[in-house]
């Protein structure tokens, strides 16, 4: 009975290192994933062509509304899987592991029911694993989901033939000259060349961008969905709105709202336009003119290019590359991709976040497998004594093993699947917006497989010392 | 000094011995702190008979068990189940041995506790088999699929036929899907002779496999033992410092010391008592105090420490081999409780 006690105060401590470290990985995987997030966000939106404003970063109290939303939902999802953890554990590991017995015989139905003794355990163990996998799969998807919206609204709401834009993204940087859109205008290929520029200011107090254009132009490479007011008379303190914002702001054809620009200057402008769709146009867009006080730099981003009817996409294309061929000049669904390629600039750091949490779940499963080998010394000495060989042994261990990353690689997956729909969801607020929600299967396959070997690579140790244990151990009554 | 080998299997060249070691030396520990568990043993287990190995704690007797089942390794000399001879094997060959030619009985911790009392029972045969299963393999039928040709299919109906037969003679036809924590220590170890002969093994090791019972619950372990040997022609060795348990076997190998010091055929319990008692007291105190229903207990045996010899000329051929060491509860087992 010593012994017994003593053994169960081993497990005991054991169990509370383990609950501490499995809090402390969480923790550690939520702030990882928490400052991935803003790293990645901050690096995901200009890529992919989305205003993002280039002054201070504000933080305003509806911007932290939707994550706090968002936040409540993962939060409760995580409460969850910690409450229903051994109960889902039990069962998963029962599904998961039934081919095992078909596959791998006894040892497989051995390895499996070791993983069902205690389902609180190996819930506990597979948390550090199921973290790590969903913040990854979170991200994958919603990767994937941005991509898909990318593509769905370039397809959607870009009428130009050819987008010619900056081959380095972001903010300030090299940007297009003002004289490209109409200098291509004239070429004899094209009917209509639109350049649009970035500025930033400040509306009721809140940072916002602006695109800087011709608002005729863009109007005819752009759907801008329904239009209120007009479009052809903005001159230099006109501005057209999204209706979704000009809700926000209570702004209506006819009000007047006060801009504040960087250089410190502010100005009234009257609202002359609202507009429905605002994807690629932004949702304040004033005129060029009304720009030029407050420039830095006068430089477009992006012109969009309409051929003439009868011109080939390829004949077209090529007279503009031909006539300004640094630009990147990129058919429709060119410019989707490269839109959404900086979605995949996000990879190398998501796959990192996954080795980082991987490691960290190897080692938890690794020690919980070695304690537990410690505490099965005679089963695994009888199992040895009546037959079982070093290879069969060692398998078991390792099976056990697999069964438990198994079961977290699953249940992380279903959670960041979850996280990432409901993120998507949570975005996809306005009606003229609405935000695709997409499986990256490709990425999803490498996390389980990841998962997996994980699993597969924290069994070795335990198995190999399981394999060394003497037979006579268990064998010797006291 | 150690030169009485008086049962030495090679000179009965026409009984067939299921297991045997000869000149068996075990050593526990190293140089400085060495124990000599076995010290030049020759003995052969005849097939088809229950033996019994009696002696004190300290004595031996498990390692003896232990070597001689392939569990443990000798230091010198050779141990043999039939005609292999374990010390040629690795530890795989040894693994596989003991899977297919031997059966085990241990005084406590039989069962595996995670799998069902039928699976416990044909755990040996479902470790030899690929693929299939728990409690499938050759076992208690459950509906597998047929893969093999006709002459593999009529063994395993064979076999079938054994495991349900001993599953009869044992008594666990209610228990078959209870996990072994259901069952009382009584029944577990039931459970543990049957899958100690489930295999068909050339020889059933008993390791105090009533050290655990109570007397009632010990009696249908001892019982079923000697059904197997008698009944179904199967080998038993056992181990056992109960003059009771003892007088189940056929015949009773004294051991002290790490030497055999006397045997006994036919034996009874007040015969194996009786020749209890003249041994060394002070061997006998390290027995313990479990009383054995109705016997004196070996601690209660007055002591007599003058001798230090067999007096039983009649057992004679042992004497030269009695126990000289001052101390015998030295020996390894003596530290177990």
């Amino acid at each position: 009975m010593r012994a017994l006690g003593a053994s169960r105060k081993q497990v005991t401590a054991a169990t509370l290192t383990e609950a501490g470290a499995v809090a402390v990985v969480a923790s550690a995987a939520g702030l990882a994933g928490g400052i991935g997030v803003a790293v990645g966000l901050q690096a995901l939106f200009p890529a992919i062509g989305f205003p993002f404003p280039e002054g201070d970063l504000v933080v305003s109290g509806t911007s932290l509304l939707l994550p706090l939303a968002v936040g409540a939902g993962a939060v409760l999802a995580l409460v969850a899987f910690v409450v229903l953890g051994p109960v889902a554990s039990a069962r998963a590991v029962r599904i998961i592991g039934g081919p095992l017995d078909r596959l791998r015989g006894v040892t497989g139905s051995l390895a499996r029911r070791n993983a069902l003794r205690s389902p609180k355990r190996t819930a506990a163990t597979a948390s550090a694993l199921m973290i790590g996998v969903a913040v990854v799969s979170l991200f994958t998807v919603f990767g994937a989901s941005l991509k898909a919206t990318m593509d769905q609204t370039v397809e959607r709401s870009f009428a130009g033939d050819v987008a010619v834009s900056t081959p380095s993204f972001g903010a300030g940087g090299s940007g297009l000259s003002p004289c490209l859109a109409p200098a291509l205008a004239e070429r004899p290929e094209v009917a209509t060349a639109v350049g649009l520029g970035r500025g930033v200011a400040e509306v009721d107090g809140e940072g916002r961008a602006l695109t800087v254009t011709d608002p005729v132009a863009l109007a005819e490479a752009f759907d801008l969905g329904t239009v209120e007011g007009t479009l052809d008379g903005l001159g230099d303190d006109g501005i057209a709105i999204t209706r979704g914002e000009a809700a926000e702001q209570h702004l209506k054809v006819g009000d007047r709202t006060e801009l504040a620009f960087t250089d410190g200057k502010k100005d009234a402008f009257t609202v002359r336009a609202l507009y429905g769709r605002s994807e690629l146009a932004g949702d304040y867009v004033i005129t060029r003119d009304a720009w030029a006080p407050h420039r830095v730099q006068d430089s477009d981003t992006l012109v969009s290019v309409t051929f003439e009817d009868g011109v080939g996409a390829a004949d077209g294309k090529a007279a503009v590359a031909e006539a300004y061929g640094d630009p990147e000049v990129q058919t429709r669904d060119e410019y989707a991709q490269s839109s959404a390629g900086g979605i995949d600039m996000m990879l190398p750091l998501v796959y990192a976040l996954l080795a980082l949490a991987v490691l960290i779940a190897l080692l938890g499963i690794a020690n919980t497998l070695t304690l537990a080998v410690h505490e099965r010394t005679r089963e695994l000495g009888l199992l040895r004594a009546v037959g079982q060989t070093r290879g069969q042994l060692r398998a078991m261990v390792r099976w056990e093993s697999v069964l438990v990353a198994a079961f977290g690689t699953a249940g992380g997956l279903a959670l960041g699947g979850f996280l990432g729909w409901v993120l998507v969801k949570a975005s996809d607020g306005a009606p003229d917006t609405a935000f695709a929600f997409a499986l990256p299967p490709a990425q999803l396959v490498v996390v389980t497989l990841v998962g997996l070997t994980a699993g597969a690579l924290a069994g070795l140790r335990p198995a190999r010392h399981a394999a060394r244990l003497d037979v006579l151990r268990a064998v010797a009554a006291d | 000094m150690n030169t009485a080998t008086p049962h030495r299997p090679s000179g009965a060249p026409h009984v067939p011995y299921a297991a045997r070691v000869e000149a068996a030396v075990k050593v526990h520990g190293t140089s400085g702190t060495a124990v000599t568990a076995l010290d030049g043993v020759s003995v052969g287990f005849p097939a088809g008979r229950f033996t019994a190995i009696m002696g004190p704690s300290g004595s031996g007797k498990s390692t003896l068990m232990h070597c001689a089942a392939g569990l443990d390794t000798l230091t010198s000399g050779s141990a043999y189940i039939g005609d292999t001879d374990l010390g040629s094997l690795d530890d795989r060959r040894l693994t596989l041995l003991r899977r297919d030619r031997v059966g085990f009985v241990f005084q406590a911790f039989n069962l595996v506790p995670t799998l069902t009392v039928a699976e416990n029972i044909t755990l040996p045969m479902d470790l030899a088999g690929h693929g299939s299963g728990l409690g499938r393999g050759r076992g208690l039928g459950r509906g597998r699929k047929d893969r093999h040709g006709r002459q593999d299919r009529r063994a395993r109906q064979e076999q079938l036929e054994w495991t349900e037969a001993l599953i009869d003679v044992v008594g666990l036809q209610d228990r078959l899907h209870h996990r072994p924590a259901e069952l009382s220590g009584g029944q577990q170890q039931r459970v543990a002779v049957a899958r100690a002969f489930a295999g068909r093994p050339d020889v059933v090791f008993a390791d105090e496999p009533t050290g655990n019972l109570d007397s009632r619950s010990g009696e249908e372990v001892l019982g079923l033992l000697g059904r197997a040997v008698r009944g179904m022609g199967r080998t038993v060795v056992m181990a056992t410092h109960d003059p009771v348990a003892a007088a189940h076997a056929d015949e009773v190998l004294f051991l002290a010391d790490g030497r055999l010091t006397d045997r006994m055929a036919a034996p009874t319990a007040d015969k194996v008592l009786d020749r209890l008692k003249a041994f060394d007291a002070r061997a006998a105190e390290g027995v313990g105090p479990r009383a054995v229903s109705g016997t004196a207990s070996f601690a209660r045996v007055a002591p007599d420490t003058t001798t230090g010899t067999v007096p039983d000329a009649a057992a004679g051929s042992a004497s030269g081999a009695a126990p000289a060491r001052p101390a015998p509860d030295t020996a390894p087992e003596g530290a177990k409780p």
